[in-house]
């Protein structure tokens, strides 16, 4: 076997092997007993042919065939064996010249990284202030929940209201509904009974009746309905309101709280850590971004195919977390597989860079996660899955589960690092104009924390 | 007979190559050729010098088309053992 290898761009080498005579006369007899064992000829027994008759047999075509499916696959190994190569998906092989038998082999093999000076990343960190719309509909939510009902008698029911219904749907003698006290919670997308029946009550006023008809869409999965025209017989018995409390210490006490203050500065608490976490994600993804813009990453593309997989899986399996697939769920967009593979493939390619850019830092950091981590992490996910775990045993605590785990601390850790020396160069360096790499000058920044 | 009608084929068969071993090689010859004719046809058209040769008749088998009953046809057979060291390359190829 002779084999030169020449490395591509896209992380990937190009072999041309060939085989030596020997080797290729031994694969021909080896193939020509396989095929004899399993092709019926004329005047022999299965298996019993002179090897050149086999051949004469077959035609010289589909022995070399039978020669290079046999052999490509061995001569592949060992050249990759030989050039000390790691190929992270299968090659693209192609077939020169049969005799010799020559192989071009395009190899993806491992990404390589080069990580720039990330030790002078520097990322603006941006303070997000609480946005008081937020916390007055956070005081509010709390209001409404502690609101009780109130029936009126005044007013036309709106949306939002709740209206008991006596009430009478029949199509041809077969009853759907026949409720003297029905309770039905007035909301514009509520598809119950029938949809479009709120509509038909909202704007009624308390004691009122009406009779209308409604139709089952034709499409509706309960076949006994679908396309079925009801008679509707509406009285509305009472209407009741949220009856909003004043917004005031009272309220407050009633919902557990020792004031009004008290209230707000929970709530503003409460928004407070979100805008926090989503400002710190943010700093991190900056961050990150940051070392992937300076770092060279090379890659194959059958990387990116990998990703795109992977994503699609788990869109797949969030789909049907809602009883949903993505076959119908592509055609809802009118987008083949195809076209959304193309879509995918830019974020694939950022996330690919993203944990590729990371994995490399925690090697040179020499980022390490002990198995006592990892069984910290298994109890956090064992306690949170609570008592299912004891029907299915625990899940969290096998082989593979745990390398998933050790693999996200890991990725974990180094992001906590890489921020940690970020925040304590901007502590130190003079809060001038910052350079970001690439040269881009930013607008002199705050001393952020 | 014309000498070139004698032998119709050589039978190639797993029995056939094992004969070969002996020097012997097997044909389907003309119904109607005997062992003289046979000798001077091979010895003629391989040049070679045949020391022996061995007929014998395969009966046609009976065979069945539809309401039909029919023959298919009979045949004669040949193996003609060569002088040693003398060998058919036709056959050798095989």
């Amino acid at each position: 076997m002779k084999v030169t290898a020449e490395r591509l761009p896209e992380s990937q080498v190009l072999l041309t092997i060939e085989a030596e005579p020997a080797e290729w006369e031994a694969a021909r007899n080896r193939a020509l007993k396989e095929l004899s064992g399993k092709v019926n000829i004329p005047g022999f027994r299965r298996g019993k042919t002179p090897l050149q008759l086999v051949e004469r047999f077959l035609g010289r075509e589909t022995v070399l065939k039978e020669v290079a499916d046999d052999l490509v696959p061995e001569l592949y190994e060992r050249a990759i064996q030989q050039n000390g190569l790691e190929p992270v998906d299968q090659p693209q092989l192609e077939v020169v010249s049969t005799e010799p038998l020559t192989v071009k082999a395009t190899v993806p093999i491992k990404p390589t990284v080069t990580l720039g000076d990330y030790s002078k990343i520097e990322v603006e960190e941006e303070k997000l202030e609480v946005p008081e719309l937020e916390v007055v509909r956070g005081v509010e939510a709390v209001r409404v929940r502690q609101a009780p009902w109130q029936p009126f008698g005044n007013r036309p029911a709106h949306y939002g209201d709740t209206v008991t219904l006596k009430i009478e749907a029949r199509e041809n003698g077969a009853v759907l509904l026949d409720e003297e006290a029905w309770e039905y919670l007035l909301l514009p997308d509520n598809v119950a009974p029938v949809p479009g029946f709120a509509r038909q009550i909202e704007g009624l006023l308390p004691g009122a009746s009406k009779d209308f008809s409604l139709a089952f869409p034709a499409n509706d999965p309960r076949k006994q309905l679908a396309g079925k025209t009801f008679t509707f017989s509406v009285t509305i018995v009472e209407a009741k309101e949220k009856a909003l409390p004043a917004l005031d210490d009272e309220f407050a006490k009633a919902a557990g709280f020792d004031s009004l203050a008290a209230l707000r500065e929970k709530v503003t608490a409460d928004v407070r850590s979100q805008v926090d976490a989503a400002a710190k994600a943010r700093f991190e993804e900056k961050v990150v971004d940051a070392l992937v813009a300076q770092a060279r990453i090379e890659y194959p593309l059958a990387m990116v195919e990998r990703e795109i997989d992977r994503m699609l899986q788990d869109q797949a399996d969030e789909l049907r977390r809602g009883r949903l697939n993505l076959d119908d769920y592509l055609k809802s967009m009118k987008k083949t597989v195809d076209q959304y593979r193309a879509d995918l493939r830019a974020p694939a390619e950022l996330r690919l860079k993203r944990s590729l850019a990371l994995a490399k830092v925690t090697e040179a950091e020499g980022v390490k996660v002990g198995p006592e981590e990892v069984d910290a992490e298994v109890r956090y996910w064992s306690e949170r899955a609570g008592e299912q775990l004891a029907e299915v045993g625990n899940v969290f605590d096998r082989p593979e589960f745990r390398d998933t785990l050790e693999r996200r601390l890991a990725v974990r850790k180094t992001v906590d690092l890489l921020v940690a020396k970020v925040r304590s160069r901007r502590q130190q360096v003079a809060p001038s104009g910052l350079v970001l790499p690439g040269g881009v000058q930013l607008p002199t920044a705050e001393k952020g924390g | 007979m014309e000498l070139l009608e004698v032998l119709r084929r050589p039978y190639i068969t797993e029995k056939a190559t094992s004969l070969q071993a002996q020097n012997k090689y097997a044909f389907e010859v003309d119904l109607k050729a005997n062992k003289h004719q046979i000798r001077q046809a091979v010895e003629v058209a391989f040049k070679v010098r045949v020391k022996d040769v061995h007929v014998l008749r395969e009966h046609g088998k009976m065979r069945h088309m539809g309401r039909f009953r029919t023959r298919s046809p009979e045949t004669k057979k040949a193996v003609v053992t060569l002088m040693a060291g003398d060998k058919i390359e036709f056959f050798q190829s095989v």
